[in-house]
């Protein structure tokens, strides 16, 4: 399904230091394979995965039940979203529904989910507490197939963080039609131009950025 | 679909067809109609490359037909790879045009005569048997090359590559696709080699004459099939996902589970999973000349999991390597490039090799010391050394267990003799069971339908009790077996799951079919009548509760990230076939 949701405003105001690349592209999924490596995210504070995803990156409502099939926490396939909780330096993954036995058996409260039982993650596990509950911290997400595509316009809008160098390497691998979509490009608050449709002349200092597209109509 | 060929490789004078209708074996299809025969025909205890051993070839009940995705094939043996009964069945053109011809099997037996091969050919006006030896020790595609200017782009080919004449236990049947490539194979448990040992280098099906078979209901077939059809568009796996991403869209998914084989099985995740992905794999495809990511294995199907892949300049490599073989020969091998994949997946089929066996052989093959992992070149050379029938090569076309035999390794990861796929079972306990249990060695498809819910098999089983993987595998592999009878594709079964009405419709457009009034229960009653006699044959062939185990060392080696076992008692485990 097409998620068309409400572009939460962004929450990260604190870009962790980093220099901040800016750009605006009018077909963000086409970002969505870069996704799939995974990228750090900021996250004010511990919260559920609804939280997380409703609050933070504005995936609510029939999306997630219907279309956020298959969730994994740490490596460890999630049920109820409700108790699964955001802490520091966890990675999560959001994907489809799959297909295969192994598909069936990793989704969500799905009938087969007993087959998986030992890597499922448990709610005794979730129920506790953390003493950093109120400090910002970093996670990691991967996100794949359908809802790499769906949702890559949200986490963008939100701001992301990925390797200069994997970035450029993305960069380098884009076809023409990608560039056709970027209008604008700020690095450091600087308007940089977007030369002959490619992005071969941006250079960005190695080690992490912090990379926010916007798109058109949701600026 | 009424009546059945059986060609006498040990006829004098050379290979002799009869025809007979098909009398005690009909109601059967698929792998119902390869397992009842065996069962019935075949000695338990022969040897598989023997004459008492018989082949037979199977459309799907529904194949032929107008049904939507009804194309399967199955070919079913005595396996030279696990020793056990044996069915393997595929995509491509061939189940439908032996049914639209007539056709419910083909049975090749007898003992071969002399060193001569043999073409069949069937068409509308009957069959003929040409002795073949210029296509003596061609392989898949160069026998395709070589059949193409006589007799044209539009029949089906089932045939052999240089493996199966070799009688080597990793063996494959491949059959052609609508392109008329040699890409869909029957490649589990060395069915090729039962082929090479009749002798049969290929049969040429050409369904010019005959028309799509009529249903019995034609106007309720039309309806049933309609809904069946729109059951399979709406749903996310089979009318997104898998056209989008092909099967490879599994591999970030195990991965982030831990449960993703890599190195012969020694951890459950691959750093450079997201570089062989499905996701990338699409990239790839769209990206590049000729590429295809959406693509049906033959006319009629509405899911189109399958592909083409071209390299970068647009000249073709292979079909669209699917999951089972971008983890056997990529993460299970250390090999993170796609290109290199397609290509072994194209010598896989080229040479007529299961490409699971063969990329579990490779990995036993690099823990030993052979080459490293993460040897591209290596694995490469590797499978022309088995398509040449190189003395190496021969080791390692007996298969991953043999090869693991003949390094003094402990680690090889089959059951019954046979590789096991993609999914970790210390990960992913429930399939650990079917691999355990399945009649038919180490096989993830064997327990695949995920129609029990719906079907109901063993009453309304609550999914949320704490024991019973047993249980769940049972009635899996109960499904499947129906499933399997069919000639539905397997992967129908993700629609069925969630929507109750797609399954009523699929089950309504075989009755309309037949004009049969069939129930979920008969389904059900298809599916165990079917395990048992594989059951039963087995046992008479010496299998018992011993040999339904995995490795002991997947009870004693934690996998990571997980650190987990498999622990499902044995007493369970022998309890799968309490029906």
């Amino acid at each position: 399904m097409t998620y068309t949701a409400r572009y939460p405003e962004p929450c990260n105001k604190d870009m962790q230091g980093l220099p901040v690349l800016m750009l605006k592209h009018d077909a963000p999924e086409q970002f969505s394979l870069m996704l799939q490596q995974g990228f750090f995210m900021p996250v004010p504070k511990v919260c559920s995965l609804r939280e997380f995803l409703c609050k933070l990156v504005g995936v609510c409502g029939v999306y997630t039940e219907k279309s956020l099939q298959t969730i994994f926490l740490d490596g460890s396939a999630v049920d109820d979203i409700d108790q699964a909780m955001i802490r520091p330096g966890c990675r999560l993954a959001l994907s489809a529904a799959m297909p295969g036995l192994v598909g069936a058996t990793m989704r969500r409260d799905g009938y087969f989910k007993r087959m998986r039982e030992g890597i499922s993650l448990s709610s005794r596990q979730e129920k506790e507490t953390d003493s950093q509950q109120d400090k910002s911290f970093r996670i990691q997400v991967r996100l794949y197939n359908a809802v790499g595509r769906d949702l890559a316009g949200l986490f963008l809008h939100q701001g992301i963080i990925f390797s200069s160098n994997d970035l450029i390497h993305f960069f380098k691998s884009r076809p023409d039609q990608f560039f056709s979509e970027l209008k604008n490009i700020k690095f450091q608050g600087k308007d940089l131009p977007v030369v002959q449709n490619r992005l071969d002349s941006l250079i960005l200092p190695e080690g992490e950025i912090f990379l926010r597209v916007v798109s058109g109509e949701k600026e | 679909m009424d009546k059945i060929l059986r060609i006498d490789v040990g006829a004098p004078g050379g290979p002799k067809a009869t025809q007979e209708p098909i009398g005690d074996y009909a109601g059967m299809g698929g792998r119902g109609m390869t397992t009842s025969v065996v069962y019935k025909e075949v000695p338990p205890d022969c040897h598989p490359l023997g004459p008492e051993n018989k082949l037979v070839i199977a459309p799907g009940l529904m194949s032929g037909s107008a049904a939507s995705s009804s194309g399967r094939m199955s070919v079913g043996c005595k396996s030279p790879l696990s020793g056990t009964i044996k069915e393997s069945n595929a995509g491509g053109t061939g189940a439908q045009a032996l049914a639209r011809l007539g056709y419910a099997a083909i049975i090749l037996e007898g003992e071969r005569q002399g060193d001569d091969l043999y073409k069949v050919v069937i068409n509308d006006q009957g069959v003929n048997i040409e002795k073949a030896n210029e296509l003596k020790m061609l392989a898949n595609y160069d026998l395709i090359d070589q059949l193409r200017p006589v007799h044209g782009e539009k029949v089906s080919v089932i045939s052999i590559g240089t493996a199966g004449e070799m009688r080597m236990s990793n063996s494959s049947i491949a059959v052609t696709d609508p392109e008329f490539r040699p890409t869909r194979h029957c490649g589990r448990g060395g069915v090729g080699a039962v082929m090479g040992s009749k002798g049969i280098k290929c049969i040429v099906v050409d369904a010019a004459g005959a028309k799509t078979r009529k249903p019995v209901r034609p106007d309720e077939f039309k309806e049933s099939n309609k809904k069946f059809v729109e059951g399979l568009k709406g749903h996310a796996v089979t009318g997104q996902g898998l056209p989008t991403y092909g099967t490879n869209v599994l591999t970030n998914i195990l991965n982030e589970a831990g449960g993703y084989p890599t190195y012969n099985f020694r951890e459950g995740r691959y750093k450079h999973a997201q570089n062989i992905s499905g996701e990338q794999q699409a990239e790839n495809m769209k990206a590049r000349e000729g590429g295809q990511p959406t693509h049906g294995c033959h006319r009629g199907c509405i899911i189109q999991c399958s592909g083409i892949y071209t390299d970068k300049d647009g000249n073709y490599m292979s079909k669209q390597p699917e999951y089972e073989t971008v983890w056997s020969h990529g993460g299970n091998c250390g090999i993170d490039d796609l290109d290199v994949i397609a290509r072994l997946d194209y010598l896989d089929d080229h040479y007529g090799l299961d490409t699971i066996e063969m990329g579990v052989t490779i990995g036993v093959a690099m823990e030993a010391g052979v080459i490293e992992f993460g040897d591209a070149e290596g694995a490469i050379n590797l499978v022309h050394e088995v398509g040449k029938g190189t003395p190496l090569g021969r080791i390692l076309g007996a298969g991953a267990a043999t090869t693991a035999r003949c390094y003094g390794m402990e680690h090889a990861p089959v059951v019954k003799g046979q590789a096991l796929p993609a999914y970790d079972p210390r990960s992913v306990k429930g399939i650990g069971v079917t691999y355990a249990t399945s009649t038919q060695g180490a096989d993830h498809t064997a327990g695949y339908a995920v129609t029990a819910n719906i079907l109901k098999v063993g009453g309304d089983v609550d999914p949320m009790q704490t024991s019973g993987q047993a249980e769940l595998s049972r009635n899996l592999q109960v499904a499947t077996a129906a499933l399997d009878s069919t000639g539905f594709c397997l992967f129908v079964a993700f629609a069925i799951l969630d929507q109750g009405e797609t399954f009523e419709a699929m089950v309504q457009t075989i009755n309309h079919m037949y004009g049969l009034e069939m129930t979920g229960d008969d389904v059900v009653a298809l599916g165990q009548k079917i395990l048992k006699m594989e059951r039963e044959f087995n046992e008479k062939a010496g299998f018992g509760p011993a040999h339904d185990r995995l490795p002991r060392y997947f009870s004693r080696e934690p996998l990571a990230p997980h650190n987990v076992v498999f622990d499902v008692p044995d007493k369970e485990l022998d309890s799968v076939y309490n029906f």
